[in-house]
């Protein structure tokens, strides 16, 4: 995982866009660059993930607030429990330690605070999996209040759930094993055989590239480090907070250096939930300013990607 | 089989008439002075009753041949049935279920997790143990020409690769890493959408070839019941000229011919008759049922394999529980294999009752899977599990076992029933091959002593 702040520099992303293009190798991500300002610099560019129509502000949210009188809030204080729905298989973010069959993660801590902001209970939680596909009907339906499960915040989702602010940064990566020549999206993967999830954002990405050659796709990013463990694929591209799951598991592989895109994770809420959007995103503000987004970075993400690690900033919109 | 039964009587017993007949009627024909085939056959009275006599005598041995040969082989397909094709395919079957029942216990015991207990390890390692070894005696019985052999070298191959990803699973997942379930479910998709596939075609294979034996066993010899009442007329419409001619009624050699042919020709048509009912009762009251409850078993634990990876998964995708509501309407929807067994043994009270036992227990099964399944959806994945796999009376386990050890016993009952009725086929008709024999030996002997007696009186 690379740091934040030098996403926030002026000509970052002419750099990303060459990675786009180009596709060399980035090695230049420095992990003391963590020392910016919040302020996010005017007018730069997003690199849009493939597959999202864009034409929003994905940094743009609800101004937080610590009101409990909208519905939303009421129906799950009322209920005394917040039912999530989150990743049981995502190792990092959300997953059953199969010895002790506890639900944890990157993802599960941030769920817990929400549950101690708002009932005054870490424990008052109704974790429920829910399967890639099913993130935005368990929205739609009501059987989930929140959707935290390495759910990436784009445009044409925000016409169907609601988005808090977003708490983490991450961008297409590929993962190859240790030896591999691979080296990007570039002349160096032509010819081999690519692994990717159904109707993830990397499988667009590889349709729309020149180099794409023999996709291997699959459920569940997870069965793509089993088809590369057994050999029978040679690179995975999957966003970058996933990678370093998979990586996590299996330290014969890296991650190239470099992002193909830029990603946000948010919470997601039902279309038109403001109330408890805003509500997530006065939690998000004390658990970054408390310094529990940072532990829980260190606990979770820092020590496979060695990397250093800062929250997205938001644009509170009212 | 049938080459030395058949060639006996061909090369030696015609031999006699052939040798002697002619030799006595042609150094007469020559004496006479008169040419030509027909005119030394058929030239004088005596000469015309020695050729009639000839081929009377050639026409019993035929039938004697034709009947050996005939019985032979059905006895031949018969035994192949009970000894052969019948307990290849059982065989089949059993490979199939124990590579189903091995899915399925893998997937229990990697939910079980660190706890996996002695019982399910074992049993997961006998299926395997048990595939393997029946893997390697069925490619011992079937030849290399066999359809069935293809399939027994793909199973032989894939099987150890996937008990090593079976091991990779369970490993990782002592890790603590969720790798360990996208192993298990891949194991499961190679053996689901790979192995079992095959071990359903080495299945059809041998039960096709068990149709065939069943097929070959019950086919009446229609050639020799035809000769055989042909040679009959033929002796009647012999002793009726005789008697014309002569105005003697009984020509002992003939009327005794007539006798041995007329129970040879009965012993065959009553004794094939009655092996062929016994045959088809044994496929309808045995066999086929127990195809059906063995289809029966397989589909049950697909389902539990299923319920199980639906639990691996921890909602990672809905495939397994897509799978399950298609399988278990295999098992027990309308027209089911459930449903068919239930026809298919309404005849036999025993048998019947342990499938409806069966048939109870899977209601049982799918109320308590749909209260798992409840807990799963709402978040309780622990109840979900110890439900799932738990052992105690009240489990989806305790339902599932059940099922099952109704589902064997009705299948146990089955296959007594198809060995007795087999065996009775077989001894319907174990003495008709050389009894037949025997018989027309008799009857050409009877037509040659009995019609020489006759032409003896011309000189």
């Amino acid at each position: 995982m690379k740091t934040f702040g030098w996403l926030r520099r002026p000509g970052v992303w002419a750099v990303t866009s060459a990675l786009l293009l180009g596709g060399f190798a980035f090695a230049g991500s420095s992990a003391a660059e963590t020392n910016t300002a919040p302020t996010r610099q005017a007018g730069v560019q997003i690199v849009r993930a493939p597959g999202d129509s864009g034409g929003c502000d994905l940094q743009a949210t609800v101004a937080p607030s610590t009101s409990e009188s909208g519905l939303d809030v009421q129906r799950i204080i009322a209920r005394g429990k917040l039912v999530a729905g989150i990743d049981t298989n995502s190792y990092l973010w959300g997953f059953r330690d199969p010895n002790s069959g506890d639900i944890q993660g990157f993802d599960i801590d941030l769920v817990r605070a929400l549950a101690t902001a708002i009932l005054g209970d870490p424990s008052k939680v109704t974790l429920l999996a829910v399967p890639t596909d099913q993130r935005i009907p368990a929205l739609q339906s009501g059987l989930v209040d929140v959707v935290v499960r390495t759910f990436t915040h784009n445009c044409d989702r925000e016409k169907q759930v609601s988005f808090s602010a977003d708490y983490f940064q991450t961008g297409q990566q590929i993962l190859v094993p240790k030896n591999s020549q691979v080296t990007g999206l570039n002349s160096s993967i032509q010819g081999r055989r690519i692994c990717t999830a159904k109707g993830s954002t990397a499988e667009a990405l590889l349709q729309t590239s020149q180099y794409k050659s023999q996709e291997v796709p699959v459920e569940n990013q997870l069965d793509c480090l089993v088809l590369m463990q057994l050999g029978q694929v040679d690179a995975t591209i999957t966003d970058g907070a996933l990678a370093a799951g998979l990586n996590a598991q299996d330290k014969s592989l890296k991650i190239v250096p470099g992002t193909l895109d830029t990603e946000f994770y948010a919470v997601a809420v039902k279309l038109g939930a403001t109330d408890l959007a805003a509500r997530i995103n006065a939690v998000l503000q004390s658990y970054i300013s408390g310094g529990d987004w940072q532990r829980s970075y260190q606990k979770w993400i820092r020590p496979t990607t060695g990397q250093d690690g800062a929250p997205p900033t938001a644009h509170y919109t009212r | 089989m049938a080459s030395p039964a058949t060639t006996g009587p061909v090369t030696r017993q015609p031999a006699g008439p052939r040798g002697d007949v002619p030799r006595q009627a042609a150094p007469r024909a020559g004496a006479g002075g008169t040419g030509g085939l027909s005119s030394r056959l058929t030239g004088t009275p005596p000469r015309r009753l020695q050729t009639t006599s000839v081929l009377l005598a050639l026409l019993a041995l035929l039938f004697g041949v034709l009947t050996v040969w005939q019985v032979s082989s059905r006895s031949t397909a018969a035994d192949n049935v009970i000894n052969h094709s019948q307990p290849l395919s059982n065989d089949a079957a059993k490979i199939f279920r124990s590579l189903a029942d091995a899915d399925t216990t893998a997937a229990t015991g990697f939910l079980q997790a660190g706890q996996e207990t002695a019982a399910v390890r074992t049993q997961y390692s006998d299926d395997i143990a048990t595939a393997s070894q029946l893997l390697t005696q069925a490619a011992a019985q079937s030849g290399s020409d066999d359809p069935g052999q293809q399939w027994i070298t793909k199973l032989n191959a894939q099987l150890p690769t996937y008990a090593g990803l079976v091991e990779t699973a369970k490993a990782d997942d002592r890790q603590g890493i969720p790798l360990g379930g996208a192993y298990l479910r891949f194991a499961s998709a190679q053996m689901q959408n790979q192995m079992l596939d095959e071990a359903q075609s080495l299945y059809q294979a041998e039960s096709s070839r068990l149709d065939n034996d069943y097929a070959d066993a019950r086919s009446l010899p229609w050639a020799a019941l035809g000769l055989g009442v042909v040679l009959l007329a033929l002796l009647v419409r012999a002793q009726i000229r005789l008697f014309h001619r002569t105005n003697r009624v009984f020509n002992l050699g003939l009327v005794f011919a007539t006798a041995c042919a007329t129970v040879a020709l009965l012993w065959l048509g009553v004794g094939q008759s009655i092996s062929a009912s016994y045959l088809s009762d044994s496929d309808s009251k045995g066999a086929a049922p127990l195809q059906m409850l063995n289809q029966a078993e397989i589909e049950a634990l697909k389902c539990r394999a299923a319920e199980n990876l639906n639990l691996v998964a921890r909602g990672s995708t809905t495939a397994y529980e897509t799978a399950w509501d298609a399988e278990s309407k295999k098992l027990a929807g309308a027209g089911g294999y459930l449903a068919q067994a239930q026809q298919m043994t309404s005849g036999d009270a025993a048998a019947q009752g342990e499938v409806n036992a069966a048939v109870a227990s899977f209601h049982t099964w799918q109320s308590r899977h749909d209260v798992a399944h409840t807990a799963n959806q709402g978040g309780d994945y622990g109840t979900a599990v110890s439900d799932t796999i738990g052992s105690g009376s009240g489990t989806i386990d305790a339902a599932f076992t059940s099922l099952n050890s109704s589902l064997s016993a009705a299948a146990a009952n089955e296959q007594a029933q198809f060995t007795s009725l087999a065996d009775s086929a077989r001894s319907a008709t174990s003495l008709l091959a050389p009894g037949a024999g025997v018989l027309t030996v008799l009857a050409a002997a009877g037509v040659v002593v009995g019609v020489n007696r006759r032409v003896a009186e011309y000189r």
